[in-house]
């Protein structure tokens, strides 16, 4: 479906996509992850032509991306961007037909979906005159009206409120369910997590993992054990963390998550506990999180990674 | 190209619904019809009949003939023989009891029985510094100089008497010389000098002031794109150099559209505006010139031309800009060359083979102003206006094909302003 190779792109000195390979495949929901910074944004740009690559390949729908493949596909920028004095049903239907689609087909879907989204008595008002969320929702059917194969979101949900993210949440699952193929930009793995089938997470220009979300999930699930005590005393946490097979502790207020050694189960742990008299409330072994996986392979979490993205820039400002 | 074409039809929907073009095509006519006849419509307004005392000094009965003169309407150029009315009283006195005459006068003045009185002094005949004098409730200029006519009159007649020479004769003598100048060859527009100077003015000031507003729209349309992050938006689906070309397209067509409608309008009022005051006794025929067509369509060409060579360099700014403040601060060195055109006016207006003006006329930064204005003044061979032309169109496309490149970066790039190394590199990357 959509396919990159060796694509790279620099800007001056700085390196804001070194090397991607990815694969994206039809009607997958594909999440590409990364913290601010790491390159997202511009592998998207370099899929829809707004630039292209300094090298590699990029390949939509089979064939080497042609402009034509643009109506095919729906985007949503991160930053937002309308006309603010237009009308909105003339502003959705300008939309449609920068995608090709001519004023006459778009009409009835631009009721349909201001209906859907309720905004249905909004068609005839200024995009200035509505508030910031009914703007994203706009904004939002613009990247959808022309009913593409293949849907780009960039952070669809950040600077909306519960009932609205909930309401796109429920439109990116029916085009999902439609077969649709989305990919989903954001730097709040968790979130993507829950709407993903695949993932790709990129930070520093590079990708540090993709594929299917549970196969990354099984080749990263590690040893880790969720630990809660009857009790919470230094002395049972001090017993966790001497334990031979344990290799490192995360403390979560009431309760431990530990890291096993790859080469120990975590029943052999546990024998461990009960032997030394620790009383416990729960012990369970965990899935690996995307970000925990994160920070397994970056070696930083996704907040520490975008401060030293800024302390770069700054760097290089100064 | 469908793509384009739907910018340019937004471009063109947006900018012919606002309430300032609407106004602006429909009163924009009637705005320069009363530029063209409101004088003369307020100087008819103004007679009216006024009650002088002529104050006769002279002792040789010169009043008299001051008050004769003042009864045949005088008006300077009114063909139609109208002017003021005046009712004239002769009041004779002894040199010596002027000054008190003359203050009994002023009184009746400010008391508002008399408009004004004329002062005719003991040797204004003769004397190289006796000096005639109207003193009125107010310093109309109209009857100030009609005064100044009768008066001037009534003692040049009686200075030729006194040298025994008949003033019908003198008159017969100084009869002004029928007179025109003319350019061989071509048809040129026909009207007084006066006329086609007021004409090429207001020509060649709508182009540069409609250029300059529709370039600044371009301008703010595409600085709000690149502010309000629409541009990455609509690039997702076209070439960048598209959303420029197609915008510039549509507010061009939108001021194209609101210039002829100016044009057709100056044209119906040109041709019937002058019956219409014809019918209602007012002669204005010598101000409406006669303008050959392709003055008019030269005056299109050249607007539309000059407007996409400009807009080409405003849509620039926009994309290079961050903020308002920024672009207004880029404009002036970009504008430069159309307040050159628009200078180079005046020498035209001078003399209209100055070789600054002619140069003027075929430089594709300046000729959208002064190439209509030279049609008007003194028509140039045609080979003249196709050089001009041609000219226009080659750096049109070349300033088009740069500013499209500057525009694709500019458009994406955040932060600060980029140097102007940086926009020469942008030119240079493909």
């Amino acid at each position: 479906m959509i396919e990159l190779r060796g694509v790279r792109k620099t800007f001056g000195d700085k390196v804001a996509v070194a090397g991607l390979d990815l694969t994206v495949p039809r009607g997958a929901t594909y999440g590409l992850l990364g913290p601010n910074g790491a390159g997202k944004t511009t592998t998207i740009r370099m899929l829809l032509h707004i630039i292209e690559p300094d090298a590699g390949e990029i390949r939509i729908l089979g064939d080497p991306a042609q402009r034509e493949v643009l109506d095919r596909i729906g985007y949503l920028p991160e930053e937002r961007g309308v006309y603010r004095r237009m009308r909105v049903a003339r502003l959705l239907s300008f939309f449609a037909e920068t995608k090709g689609m001519p004023p006459s087909q778009s009409k009835p879907l631009i009721h349909e979906w201001l209906e859907r989204l309720d905004l249905a008595d909004r068609a005839e008002s200024r995009v200035q005159e509505l508030s910031k969320g009914m703007q994203q929702k706009i904004q939002f059917i613009s990247a959808i009206l022309h009913d593409p194969d293949i849907v780009i979101l960039d952070e669809p949900f950040s600077g909306l409120d519960v009932i609205n993210q909930q309401v796109l949440k429920d439109i990116v699952l029916d085009l999902k369910r439609r077969e649709k193929t989305i990919i989903f930009c954001t730097h709040m793995i968790e979130q993507a997590e829950r709407i993903c089938d695949h993932v790709c997470i990129i930070a520093r220009g590079e990708k540090v993992v993709d594929g299917r979300v549970s196969d990354v999930k099984r080749e990263h699930a590690g040893n880790n054990v969720r630990i809660g005590f009857e009790t919470w005393s230094g002395q049972a946490v001090e017993a966790v963390r001497r334990a031979p097979m344990v290799e490192h502790v995360h403390e979560h207020g009431q309760e431990l998550e530990a890291t096993l050694r790859a080469d120990a189960r975590p029943h052999d742990l546990l024998e461990l506990l009960v032997q030394r008299g620790v009383r416990l409330a729960e012990y369970r072994p965990v899935e690996a999180s995307l970000e925990r996986i994160f920070v397994q392979r970056v070696g930083a979490t996704p907040a520490q990674i975008e401060a030293e993205q800024q302390q770069l820039a700054a760097a290089a400002a100064g | 190209m469908s793509k384009a074409w739907a910018v340019v039809k937004r471009e063109f929907g947006e900018t012919t619904r606002t309430k300032m073009f609407i106004l602006g095509t429909l009163f924009g006519p009637i705005l320069i019809l009363l530029l063209m006849f409101a004088p003369l419509l307020f100087m008819g307004s103004s007679f009216g009949e006024r009650d002088v005392v002529v104050l006769d000094a002279t002792g040789e009965g010169l009043g008299n003939d001051v008050a004769t003169g003042l009864a045949v309407p005088l008006l300077a150029g009114d063909t139609e023989g109208r002017g003021n009315t005046y009712n004239t009283t002769v009041q004779t006195v002894e040199p010596a009891e002027a000054d008190a005459a003359i203050d009994a006068l002023r009184d009746r003045v400010r008391a508002e029985e008399l408009s004004g009185f004329v002062y005719l002094p003991h040797g204004l005949r003769e004397s190289a510094n006796a000096q005639a004098a109207w003193e009125g409730r107010s310093a109309g200029q109209i009857v100030s100089s009609e005064i100044r006519r009768a008066v001037q009159q009534a003692v040049q007649q009686r200075r030729l008497q006194t040298a025994g020479i008949d003033p019908s004769t003198v008159g017969e003598a100084m009869r002004p010389v029928r007179f025109e100048s003319r350019k061989v060859g071509e048809e040129a527009a026909a009207g007084t000098t006066e006329s086609l100077m007021l004409l090429s003015m207001v020509l060649g000031y709508s182009i540069f002031l409609v250029v300059m507003l529709y370039g600044q729209q371009v301008m703010r349309g595409v600085l709000e794109e690149k502010r309000d992050k629409i541009a990455e938006m609509i690039f997702s689906s076209m070439r960048a150099r598209d959303l420029m070309y197609g915008k510039i397209a549509g507010i061009g067509g939108a001021g194209l559209l609101q210039m002829a409608v100016w044009t057709i309008f100056a044209g119906l009022a040109m041709t019937y505006g002058a019956q219409f005051f014809q019918e209602r006794g007012q002669n204005v025929v010598s101000l409406i010139p006669d303008v050959p067509w392709e003055v008019g369509a030269a005056f299109l060409v050249f607007f539309f031309g000059g407007f996409l060579l400009y807009s080409a360099l405003y849509a620039v700014i926009g994309a290079i800009a961050t903020t308002d403040q920024e672009a207004n601060q880029l404009v002036f060195p970009v504008m430069l060359p159309l307040f050159i055109g628009f200078f180079m006016l005046f020498a035209g207006l001078e003399n209209p083979d100055a070789p600054v003006f002619v140069a003027g006329s075929l430089i594709p930064f300046t000729s959208p102003v002064t190439m209509p204005v030279r049609m008007i003044l003194t028509p140039p061979p045609a080979w003249e206006v196709a050089l001009s032309i041609g000219l226009l169109a080659l750096t049109i496309f070349g300033v088009a094909w740069g500013a499209a490149k500057v525009y694709r970066i500019g458009m994406l790039s955040t932060g600060k302003r980029p140097s102007m190394r940086e926009v020469m590199r942008w030119l240079r990357t493909a």
